[in-house]
């Protein structure tokens, strides 16, 4: 195994000419393996998703296992989930590329992608729960004949506007960081690629002038992502936590949701690290020291997770409130105890073990474990939902509810969508930031050179 | 038809010194790198970039409020006793369009500056994607020999030679910026 932070011991830092080929490489050459994944991807997309969306689209959304008083269900989960996964790549690219850390250079355009992705998929399923996905338009404030108006003082048009906010900024934030490496693709590739990067480059040739202009106007793109990450995932929060049900109705709501978004965001990118250093040949690039802070910053974010996860349940059971504590009970006890469970252990319990710098460093366990905690983030998002709702008040409401298998179906769907649009992003942009990897290669090799006895 | 010679150089200091030792001999020059040469850049301090997004941003703030302020008081509907013009979730609606349209306006700020896009001919040499540094001097027939001179005796390694049909008055970048 590699030292933390160096290259493994016989191999030599790639040239700066190495990582204009390595990346080009990853964009113009295609295993059949790509193609097979690609097309599984594509087929559980049609036979998971599609079908059964269009089987509900024609039946009606009661298809679907919700009804009251549980009328959100898997797809409101899944959409918290993919817009919390959607929180890392531009949140955690911006903060460090305010601070100036070197490291996330090879890893945060896969991660800025990942954002745009999840957050893709998460208004996909918007359009699945509202059941009539046809009048959508009508949460966009447009004048109109009936002089009808959105209601700004719902929760649900603050998510309608902070989404529209972070999908244009994500996407401008990814876009514009990409000029550079689309012209050096647009230098390294000859026919059609060369027509459509000479298209995305915007003709850009490096002059210093374009250099200073792209720096400036990135870190004002870093500034103003980070509040309005903050901002998205408390907004979500607030579609639950702006109402008075049980297990809903929580103050903590809005950082609960923040650091369950930021956490579930980085396994996500250490995921996505993962297959990208393996089947992309990238070894000399993204290495275990990568994996190693991103280790680290999962172990923190997992005990704030923990700790808010405690103060949740402790204020409700403080309260005394009757149905503050049948909610608890249910949630601990009750139809969806061993998912709650199952989510305590991915979530609090195994990510102690990120505690060992052999486990931060062993490639394998870090894949394994960030499966667990999206898994667990998944389970979390399914158990506010869940386990509030079936508990409403009064023993008349009351009403247990259970996904059907079109549910299931979409969610798994919705899984091969992200996949799909992710392995043609790295067909088309290149999967590494490549000016930004020779500036950290040149930053290392200063620093060798003034450290050197 | 105008002339372009790239000198091209492994180290950055040595291109910095052709750069302004072709600017003082009144040869125009840019100095073109696979990555930002900070150090090359002594007005690195402040960006234009900077006032699109306070202007987005305020623009951004007060499109805001009055989208929610119009919104609510074209078609009143009273829920759960609240004010129609209820101040907290309005600067909510605000503070996102806030944050959107200064991204908006950055992005403006950022083309119109880098006089992007720009889908035309211009002086440029692959070398400058992969690892070299670029001194692209536009030069006339008398020049060319100094140019070369200069270049060379500044550590070029190697030095080609493009040249382009002139860039039409429409494509031509902002004046402040052609500078």
């Amino acid at each position: 195994m590699n030292r933390v932070g160096n290259q493994t011991p016989n191999e030599a830092p790639p040239k700066l000419a190495d990582v204009n080929r390595d990346v080009i490489r990853t964009l113009t050459e295609t295993t059949p393996l790509y193609w097979w994944t690609f097309g599984i991807a594509v087929m559980v997309a049609v036979l998971c998703f599609t079908l059964p969306w269009a089987y509900q689209l024609v039946t009606g959304i009661g298809v679907a296992g919700m009804n009251r008083p549980v009328i959100w269900g898997s797809y409101i989960s899944c959409f918290i989930f993919w817009i919390g996964l959607s929180h890392s790549g531009t949140l955690l690219s911006a903060v460090l590329h305010i601070t100036g850390s070197q490291w996330r250079k090879a890893i945060y355009r896969s991660a800025e992608a990942m954002t745009l992705f999840s957050l893709v998929v998460a208004v996909i399923f918007v359009l699945v729960h509202v059941g009539r996905p046809w009048f959508v338009y009508w949460t966009i404030p447009y004048p109109n004949q009936r002089e009808l108006w959105p209601n700004f003082r719902s929760p649900l048009l603050f998510d309608v506007t902070a989404i529209t906010t972070y999908m244009t900024a994500s996407a401008t934030f990814l876009f514009v960081g990409s000029i550079p490496d689309f012209a050096a693709a647009r230098d390294g590739t000859i026919g059609w690629r060369h027509s459509m990067y000479r298209v995305l480059s915007l003709g850009w040739r490096g002059t210093q002038k374009e250099w200073k202009h792209l720096g400036w106007a990135y870190t004002f793109f870093a500034v103003l992502v980070i509040p309005l990450a903050v901002s998205v995932h408390s907004i979500v929060s607030w579609d639950l936590a702006l109402s008075i049900v049980p297990g809903f109705h929580q103050t903590i709501f809005a950082p609960y949701f923040v650091v369950g978004a930021i956490y579930s965001g980085t396994a996500g990118i250490v995921t996505v690290m993962y297959f990208l250093r393996k089947y992309y040949h990238l070894e000399r690039y993204i290495l275990p020291s990568h994996f190693d802070k991103l280790g680290r910053l999962l172990l923190v974010l997992s005990l704030l997770w923990t700790y808010i996860n405690i103060v949740e349940l402790t204020t409700g059971w403080f309260s005394h409130h009757s149905f503050e504590l049948e909610f608890i009970d249910y949630r601990l006890t009750g139809a969806w105890a061993p998912i709650y469970w199952s989510m305590i252990a991915f979530c609090a319990v195994l990510p102690l073990s990120l505690i060992s710098s052999r486990v931060r460093t062993n490639l394998h366990v870090m894949l394994v474990l960030s499966i667990f905690i999206n898994a667990g983030m998944l389970f979390e998002r399914f158990i506010i939902i869940t386990t509030s709702l079936p508990r409403k008040y009064l023993p008349n409401t009351w009403a247990d509810y259970a996904p059907t298998w079109v549910e299931y179906s979409i969610m798994l769907g919705s899984l091969a969508i992200f996949v799909t649009l992710f392995l043609i992003f790295v067909k088309i942009v290149p999967s590494m930031s490549i000016y930004e990897v020779k500036e950290e290669l040149l930053h290392n090799a200063k620093h060798q050179q003034e450290h050197k006895p | 038809m105008s002339h372009y010679l790239h000198g091209i150089f492994k180290d950055p200091e040595d291109a910095q010194l052709a750069q302004q030792k072709l600017q003082k001999a009144g040869v125009e020059c840019e100095l073109i790198s696979p990555y930002p040469l900070q150090e090359t850049h002594p007005d690195n301090g402040r960006s234009p970039i900077r006032k699109f997004s306070l202007i987005g941003g305020i623009l951004g703030f007060i499109a805001g409020i009055i989208l929610t302020t119009y919104s609510a008081t074209s078609y009143i509907l009273p829920t759960g006793g609240r004010a129609v013009i209820s101040i907290p979730p309005f600067l909510l609606v605000s503070y996102e369009l806030t944050i959107l349209f200064a991204v908006l306006a950055t992005l403006i700020g950022f083309l119109y500056h880098s006089g992007l896009p720009a889908w035309y001919e211009r002086p440029h040499h692959e070398a400058a994607s992969v690892d070299d540094i670029v001194v692209s001097a536009e030069f006339n027939d008398e020049q060319e020999d100094t140019v070369r001179k200069l270049l060379r005796d500044c550590g070029a390694e190697r030095i080609d030679s493009q040249s382009l049909v002139p860039i039409e008055p429409e494509h031509a970048l902002p004046e402040e910026d052609a500078k």
